[in-house]
């Protein structure tokens, strides 16, 4: 028998995803960017509310970062809007991680850019653990998906700064009750606003843009008094 | 399955505590704690790691230790200390209301690696080493 010892550290073990994720931050704040981590099960309507995003909101110059396990059908969807976009193939992972957007962020130029949108791959578990570097957290879940799922599914609610209800054209035919669901959010993330939408019949859309408007708005403030305090540029 | 991923995160911070402990060369045992709130299944993980270890050197036989920290919260508006479930929706059982802070629960954290001595050295070292 060897001898051995313990030796007491306290490491996060995702630390290493947070520093890198803080790294991002750097660059976004740097560019002027605000980086938008939108999140979902599959299927929920991610890209088709950012085609309603970019189609109707013209004064931003946004890029996108498109995270799917395989294929550019997402991207080739959201080119058509004339946004810029990156697909990013994750393979077999089924979150996107902080080294992923940093390697965008460090090979592409997002020079002239103010916003950017990054679309999670589908998943209400593993995305909620990985920090990029975001600004905003925005969970969708629609109205097929049922109103219990934020209590399923607490670790993601709880760490997001929207929740937007999708699909809401399909109320009348799914048994979801909108005022449990918000509740149920409510349960776990008081300071989580939430907007109910449907990308068919527009209903929700420009109440949504305005309050995004409005956070940008709050966020270009905030980066101009931070710029006068302390320049800096990350490597 | 980022179950894999948080067991490369782990086997990593393992081989570079080794890296930096020349009287050792081996992890007999890592034992890291794993709140509630977080989206961390214990027996993936297990799997995972003891499936991961063998790529990592010195970590063949390392021992993965989990355990498991209950939630505890603060609600909103009452100020009422409680455990959060899926019972009572993560509401605060005395008032009904949200959560207002977690104050435990979120831990996803390595707390003791157990090296093991060289051999050559074990009889001075008597095991006896600190971080
Ligand atoms: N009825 C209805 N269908 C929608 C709505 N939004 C998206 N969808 C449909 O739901 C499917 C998945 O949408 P998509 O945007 O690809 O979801 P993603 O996987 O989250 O990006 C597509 O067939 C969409 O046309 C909506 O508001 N109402
Ligand atoms: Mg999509
Ligand atoms: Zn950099
Ligand atoms: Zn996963
Ligand atoms: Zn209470």
């Amino acid at each position: 028998m060897h001898e051995s010892a313990d030796e007491h550290t306290l490491m996060r073990i995702l630390g290493n995803n947070e520093e890198l994720a803080a790294h991002n931050r750097e660059h976004f704040d740097e560019l002027g960017l605000w980086a938008i981590n939108l999140m979902s099960a599959p299927g929920a309507g991610k890209t088709r509310l950012l085609e309603n995003i970019l189609s109707s909101w013209t004064e931003i110059k946004p890029y996108v970062i498109e995270g799917d396990m395989v294929g550019e059908l997402d991207a080739i969807r959201l080119r058509r809007t004339g946004a810029e976009v990156l697909q990013i193939c994750t393979g077999r992972s089924c979150h996107l991680d902080a080294q992923m957007v940093g390697r965008v962020l460090h090979g592409d130029s997002l020079q002239g850019k103010d916003v950017v949108f990054i679309e999670n791959v589908g998943n209400l578990v593993c995305p909620a653990e990985f920090w990029l570097g975001e600004h905003m957290r925005i969970v969708l879940l629609s109205v097929t998906e049922g109103d219990d799922k934020p209590i399923k599914y607490p670790v993601i609610f709880h760490k997001c700064d929207a929740v937007i209800f999708t699909k809401c054209d399909l109320l009348p035919y799914v048994d979801f009750n909108v005022a449990t669901a918000a509740s149920n959010v409510n349960a776990l993330n008081p300071k989580a606003r939430i907007f109910e939408i449907s990308a068919i019949n527009q209903q929700g859309i420009p109440d949504f843009v305005s309050w995004l408007k409005s956070r940008l708005v709050k966020y270009k403030d905030e980066r101009r008094s931070e710029l006068c305090a302390s320049p800096s540029r990350p490597e | 399955m980022h179950e894999a991923s948080i067991a490369n995160s782990i086997l990593q911070i393992v081989t570079d505590k080794l890296s930096t402990t020349p009287h050792s060369q081996a992890a007999r045992r890592v034992h890291i704690i794993v709140g509630a709130f977080r989206n961390v299944d214990l027996d993936s993980l297990q799997f995972a790691f003891d499936n991961l270890r063998g790529l990592y050197h010195g970590c063949v036989n390392c021992e993965l230790e989990a355990d498991m920290i209950s939630a505890r919260a603060i609600c909103l508006e009452g100020n009422h200390k409680y455990s959060p479930d899926f019972a009572h929706a993560f509401r605060c059982p005395v008032c009904q209301g949200p959560i207002g802070k977690l104050l435990c629960g979120e831990e996803l954290d390595v707390i003791t690696i157990t090296l093991e001595a060289n051999p050559v050295e074990a009889n001075s070292m008597e095991g006896i080493f600190n971080a």
